[in-house]
């Protein structure tokens, strides 16, 4: 009896499963179908003011960007139109319905919400970007290897000229290399250093592929061929080893530190009121950014590989191209520094007293 | 007592100028390089001031510069090889041990040449190489992402840093002992009255 209803189960269950696939290969439309049309680099329509307007979606791209890797598919964003009628001119509804990015990104799309943008564009203002006015759409990328120069460019460059304002900070250009705008303005989230290496000859940051090359080691192993005392952190002296390693290979590099954002969704909630603007924040050596650190080495699909770094190597002279004034100090420069004004108290001080006690010398002389 | 005119008026106003911005300076610098530690001035405003102070005594520095060239003054700068073999050593055996007896300064000013052996070696030094490079460093510093190729050039930062900051705490023990050594006249406060009147009193002596 128990059999006979588990064969049942066991029947109805595979039938369901057969349905099912049957209604996918039957209704469903592959990103192949939508591309007979859109992959045609010619393809567009004219609108009504006369200008030309691309439909073209290049294939090859698409299939490399994040999404084409983790097989979303056209009909996964553009939702609305999973239905091809083949018997009129144009095969689906125009216009198609907005693209909510949202639904798949939930944490993206909450933080988002709480952003000065969305408070923009929620009082009608249409240039006030959502998801796609900053990201790429068809040709997503990851982001994590970007520096904090190319993430300004590829965004908030865009639209805003940084130059303009924040005239309350001091060497601006330089601040806006070392420190991604989000750091600033989404204060919740916090941020970390990344380390990279400069290419000084070169005026370029060293590629991981090329730095990997160069020391014919891989990502498993990079940290691992540095890591002396086997700490899992890279020191100060294990720094000072790979620039040198580096020299020897003829490479001029040297360390930069940047403070950038956490790779994470909160990031999204963009303000300004709350901006951190408090010099004490980033110039002081307790800097909650300062907490963590990461050697940065690119990967080629936009990805990084994070390797630790001790913070005490932040105040090493080999972390030679960062220094957030009172954050990280060398330490030795100040003992040297010390002994040097020590010497010149010592001096004066040391001949004043002679000075003074022979004082009754010179009366006897007279 | 004979009097030298010794520091005429340009000198002089250069001279004050100069030092109060050197001592301006260095407190500021104390204040940006400690400010964790120091809370007398913001950051902001430290920085600031540091950076103003810092090109008025850059531009004092070059009207020095261009009026000790143009006048030939410079010339009281460099040693003479006598000097540098046996003027040196006459001086610090002074310094050492003959003021203490009450031996005559072996070194007597003149307007032209005011300076002993150990003066013209320690300011020429000090107004012909690390000034100049504490003003270099101090205007990389002032607009970094300006001269950034030759930060890069030079490693980074925290080297032009590095440099700056050695400077500084040169400067600052450099005013010590320029201070204390100012009192070493035929009376401790003569070298300052002389700066400010540009008359040097120098005893008379008894050949
Ligand atoms: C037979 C050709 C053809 C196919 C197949 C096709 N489209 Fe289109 N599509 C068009 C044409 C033509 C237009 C331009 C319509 C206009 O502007 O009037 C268009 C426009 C669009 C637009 C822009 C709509 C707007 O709001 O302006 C999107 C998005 C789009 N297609 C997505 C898709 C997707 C996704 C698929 C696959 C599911 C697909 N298309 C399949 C012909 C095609
Ligand atoms: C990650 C989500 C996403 C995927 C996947 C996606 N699209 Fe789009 N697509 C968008 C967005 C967002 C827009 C821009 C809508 C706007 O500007 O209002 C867009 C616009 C378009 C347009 C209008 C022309 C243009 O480039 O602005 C076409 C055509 C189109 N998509 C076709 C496709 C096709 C074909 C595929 C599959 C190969 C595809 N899309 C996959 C999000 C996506
Ligand atoms: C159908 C679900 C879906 C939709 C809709 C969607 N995405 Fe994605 N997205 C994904 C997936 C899956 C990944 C890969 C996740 C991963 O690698 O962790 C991804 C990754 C990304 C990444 C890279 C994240 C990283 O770790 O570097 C970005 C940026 C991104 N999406 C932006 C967008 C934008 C902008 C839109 C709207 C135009 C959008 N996505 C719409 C599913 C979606
Ligand atoms: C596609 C264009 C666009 C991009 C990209 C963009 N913004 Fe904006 N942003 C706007 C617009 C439009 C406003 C509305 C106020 C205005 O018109 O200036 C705005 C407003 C703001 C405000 C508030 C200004 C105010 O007056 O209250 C801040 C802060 C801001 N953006 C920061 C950023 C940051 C940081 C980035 C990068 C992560 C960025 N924006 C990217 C277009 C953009
Ligand atoms: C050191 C922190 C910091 C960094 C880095 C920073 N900002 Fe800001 N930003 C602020 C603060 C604080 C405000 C608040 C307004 C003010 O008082 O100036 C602000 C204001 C703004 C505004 C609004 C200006 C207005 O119209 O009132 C925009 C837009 C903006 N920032 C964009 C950017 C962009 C783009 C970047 C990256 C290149 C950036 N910010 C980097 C702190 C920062
Ligand atoms: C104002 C510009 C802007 C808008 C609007 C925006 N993003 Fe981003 N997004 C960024 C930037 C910049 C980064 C990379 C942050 C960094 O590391 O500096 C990023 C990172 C991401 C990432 C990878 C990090 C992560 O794990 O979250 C995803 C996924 C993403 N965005 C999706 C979205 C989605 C979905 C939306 C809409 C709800 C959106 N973004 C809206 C600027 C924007
Ligand atoms: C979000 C963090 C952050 C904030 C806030 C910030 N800074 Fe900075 N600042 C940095 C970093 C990081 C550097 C290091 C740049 C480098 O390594 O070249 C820097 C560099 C500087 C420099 C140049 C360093 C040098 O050695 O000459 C000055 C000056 C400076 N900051 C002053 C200020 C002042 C004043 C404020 C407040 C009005 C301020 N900063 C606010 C992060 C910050």
């Amino acid at each position: 009896m128990r059999w006979g209803l588990l064969k049942i189960l066991v029947v109805l269950c595979l039938g369901l499963a057969l349905c099912a696939f049957e209604v996918g290969t039957v209704w469903a439309v592959s990103n192949e179908d939508c591309l007979e049309c859109h992959g045609d680099p010619d393809f567009s329509t004219e609108l009504p003011n006369g200008k030309v307007r691309s439909l073209y979606v290049n294939p090859d791209r698409f299939k490399a960007s994040v999404h084409g890797v983790n097989e979303v598919s056209c009909t996964d964003c553009h939702a609305d139109l999973s239905e091809l009628d083949y018997d009129k001119d144009v095969p689906h509804k125009v216009p198609a319905a907005p693209v909510s990015c949202g639904d798949c990104h939930d944490e993206e799309q909450s933080a988002y919400e709480s952003s000065v943008h969305a408070s923009f564009r929620k009082q009608g203002k249409k240039t006030a970007p959502y998801c796609f006015n900053c990201h790429d759409y068809h040709y997503t990328k990851h982001l994590e290897a970007l520096t904090v120069e190319e993430r300004a460019d590829k965004f908030c460059l865009k639209c805003h000229d940084p130059m303009k304002i924040h005239a309350w900070l001091p060497e601006k250009k330089l601040h806006f290399k070392h420190v991604g705008c989000s750091v600033c303005h989404a204060p919740e989230t916090g941020g970390e250093v990344a380390l990279r290496l400069y290419d000084v000859a070169k005026g370029e940051f060293l590629s991981g592929e090329k730095l990997l090359k160069v020391l014919k080691v891989d990502y498993d192993n990079f940290a691992k061929h540095f890591d002396k005392d086997g700490d899992g952190k890279f020191s100060a002296d294990e720094l000072s080893q790979l620039v040198k390693v580096l020299r020897k290979n003829k490479i001029h590099a040297v360390v930069r530190g940047e403070f950038v954002v956490k790779y994470d969704p909160s990031l999204h909630a963009i303000v300004k009121d709350k901006a951190v603007k408090d010099c004490d924040a980033c110039h002081s050596a307790n800097s909650s950014f300062m907490q963590k650190v990461y050697l940065v080495v690119s990967k080629k699909d936009g990805t990084a590989a994070k390797y630790p770094v001790d913070n005490k190597a932040l105040s090493s002279i080999y972390v030679s191209d960062f220094y957030a004034i009172n954050a990280n100090r060398v330490p030795w420069l100040d003992i040297i520094g010390v002994l040097i004004v020590l010497g010149g108290v010592a001096f004066a001080g040391g001949h004043g007293t002679l000075r003074l006690l022979t004082i009754p010398l010179r009366r006897k002389d007279k | 007592m004979k009097r030298i005119y010794l520091h005429p008026l340009p000198v002089r106003i250069w001279h004050w100028i100069h030092a109060a911005c050197i001592v301006l300076l260095v407190l500021s610098g104390i204040q940006i390089r400690y400010a964790d530690h120091i809370h007398f001035m913001s950051l902001k405003d430290a920085v600031n001031f540091h950076n103003i102070i810092g090109i008025i005594v850059s531009i004092d520095f070059l009207l020095w510069f261009g009026y000790y060239v143009f006048t030939g003054k410079i010339k009281t700068y460099f040693p003479t090889a006598e000097e540098i073999l046996h003027g040196a050593i006459r001086q610090i055996r002074y310094y050492g041990y003959g003021i203490f007896k009450g031996e005559p300064n072996p070194f007597h000013p003149t307007p032209d040449n005011k300076f002993n052996p150990l003066q013209k070696g320690a300011y020429m030094t000090i107004m012909l190489v690390l000034l100049p490079l504490q003003i270099v460093t101090g205007i990389i510093l002032l607009d970094v992402e300006k001269w950034s190729y030759i930060v890069d050039f030079l490693g980074g930062i925290k080297v032009v840093d590095a440099i700056h900051v050695l400077l500084f705490f040169f400067f600052a023990s450099f005013i010590i002992a320029h201070f204390y050594l100012a009192t070493l006249g035929h009376t401790p406060l003569a070298h300052f009255k002389a700066m400010i009147t540009g008359w040097e009193e120098e005893p008379e002596e008894h050949h």
